[in-house]
């Protein structure tokens, strides 16, 4: 028995050497597979790999299937900043303090009412002087509306539906989703690469390239093409929501888009052209709530509304 | 006899995997890291109730509850515990800097992000050399425009909304 024994222990001792051995193997198998680039920054820093080969390894891995959902809040900041200046290049700036400051305690309390309250930089609000009928959400947060779209809001809540519109926009990302597909693989490729500090001069140019195109990408759906009728659709319904969250009927945007349709010209150069028909906005709103709270304009907001928009 | 010779290999399997287990948090130590420049913790889950702390971009955060869209974190620098919106917040690593010889694991960017990699200032700063006649002053001045907590409120409150409970 003895002998038997131990010779089932010198066995068993084999066994376990063999198990504990296959863990360990299948350890650093799960270690290393988790991302090749691990391997190429300890290879790098124990000098095993060079700098170059590093950066295949690197490429490689970066080859998988990308969106626009890899670019992070922070770029879709930075993207978002340079939409604004080439919008408030584009369109002159309406600078009158007490309008812009109503814009902006209305639109930033909207914005904490909707699903995405927070954004790199917060939401921020200004008016274009303008007669076009019209208004521009970049990404990130940074919210443009004309005058003229405005002058064709009739009370507070109506001005509350055309921003909530707007932030509806950001929050689903739509202009992310206006870069070109094809610019946007490129841009990730770039984009995978370390940080553009290490970045020699010939790609921060390529970089700048990309990030120029994606610009133009933007602007041109924002100011020229419009968005699909179903972003519009869906930043509607996110409007709804959160007019409904903050107590404002979404009266106010079928009251909104029920004047516009007296005000824009069909064929015209602004949301005439780049949004569908307040007719349809309308019927398809009516049709997602049944059924419609009713618009409960209070005399203390329509008292704050005149006033601060009273210049426009 | 065969106790001892079980035994034995168990426990240095179990220390095995503590040892390669240990820096891992456990499923019941959630950690989320901050993506807005900067976050307010809050003591509930509202922004009605008082900021108790700031955190940062980046930061890394333990998750101590959770009630949907609202997180109560942990962050173990301070030990300070609050609320965030679950939009303040990443499952993903945002590295801060990426070093200049460092190589930076591109592979993945479904658990990393690169904080200052690609689209960045330096993007920008080349952008504006590129196209001097598009001016950034409105766009800065826009940015600065930040309405308090307390005016949001006292808005709310002189327009007579009635805002939907828990909505905020």
């Amino acid at each position: 028995m003895n002998g038997c024994g131990q010779n089932t222990g010198r066995s068993d001792r084999g066994k376990w050497r063999i198990a504990i051995l296959t863990l360990i193997l299948a350890a650093f198998g799960a270690a290393c597979g988790k991302t090749m680039a691990v391997i190429a920054d300890a290879g790098t820093a124990a000098g095993v790999i060079n700098g170059q080969q590093a950066q295949s390894i690197k490429k490689s891995g970066a080859a998988i299937e990308k969106s626009f959902e890899d670019i992070t809040p922070e770029q879709e900041y930075y993207i978002g900043r340079t939409v604004g200046a080439v919008i408030t290049n584009k369109y002159k700036v309406y600078n009158q303090p007490g309008a812009t400051d109503y814009i902006n305690v209305l639109g930033q309390t909207l914005g904490q009412f909707s699903d995405m309250p927070e954004t790199y930089d917060g939401y921020h609000f200004l008016i274009l002087d303008s007669q076009e009928v019209n208004a521009f959400a970049a990404p990130g947060g940074l919210i443009f509306v004309t005058r003229g779209l405005l002058r064709c809001c009739k009370s507070e809540d109506a001005v509350a539906a055309v921003l909530a519109h707007e932030i509806g926009h950001v929050q689903q990302q739509h202009g992310l989703r206006a870069i070109e597909k094809s610019r946007m693989t490129t841009a990730v490729t770039t984009l995978a690469l370390e940080s553009a500090k290490s970045m020699g001069g010939e790609e921060l140019a390529s970089l700048t390239t990309t990030f120029e195109g994606s610009i133009s990408d933007i602007t041109g759906t924002l100011i020229n093409s419009g968005y699909s009728r179903s972003f519009e659709r869906q930043a509607d319904m996110a409007a709804v929501s959160i007019l409904e969250r903050m107590g404002y009927s979404p009266q106010g945007l079928i009251g909104m888009l029920e004047v516009m349709k007296t005000q824009i010209k069909p064929g015209g150069p602004d949301f005439a052209k780049t949004h569908p028909s307040p007719e349809d906005r309308i019927a398809e709103i009516r049709n997602s709530m049944q059924p419609l709270p009713p618009l409960n304009n209070n005399p203390a907001r329509t008292g704050r509304f005149r006033t601060a928009l009273k210049g426009i | 006899m065969r106790k001892p010779t079980f035994l034995l290999p168990t426990l240095m399997i179990a220390g095995f995997f503590g040892i390669i287990l240990a820096p891992v948090p456990s499923a019941a130590e959630k950690v989320m890291s901050v993506q807005i420049r900067r976050a307010d913790l809050r003591s509930g889950p509202s922004y009605l109730t008082k900021p108790v702390a700031r955190a940062a971009y980046g930061d890394r955060l333990f998750i101590n509850a959770e009630k949907i869209p609202w997180y109560q974190v942990r962050d173990p620098k301070s030990g300070k515990t609050g609320w965030l919106h679950q939009s303040a917040l990443t499952p993903k690593i945002v590295k801060l800097t990426a070093g200049k010889n460092e190589v930076a694991p591109a592979a993945s960017s479904d658990e990393l992000q690169l904080a200052g990699k690609g689209f960045n200032q330096e993007v920008e700063q080349e952008f504006k050399k590129r196209n001097q006649k598009i001016r950034f002053d409105w766009v800065d001045k826009m940015s600065r425009i930040t309405v308090s907590q307390k005016r949001k409120q006292d808005f709310i409150q002189t327009g007579k909304l009635k805002p939907q409970e828990g909505a905020q």
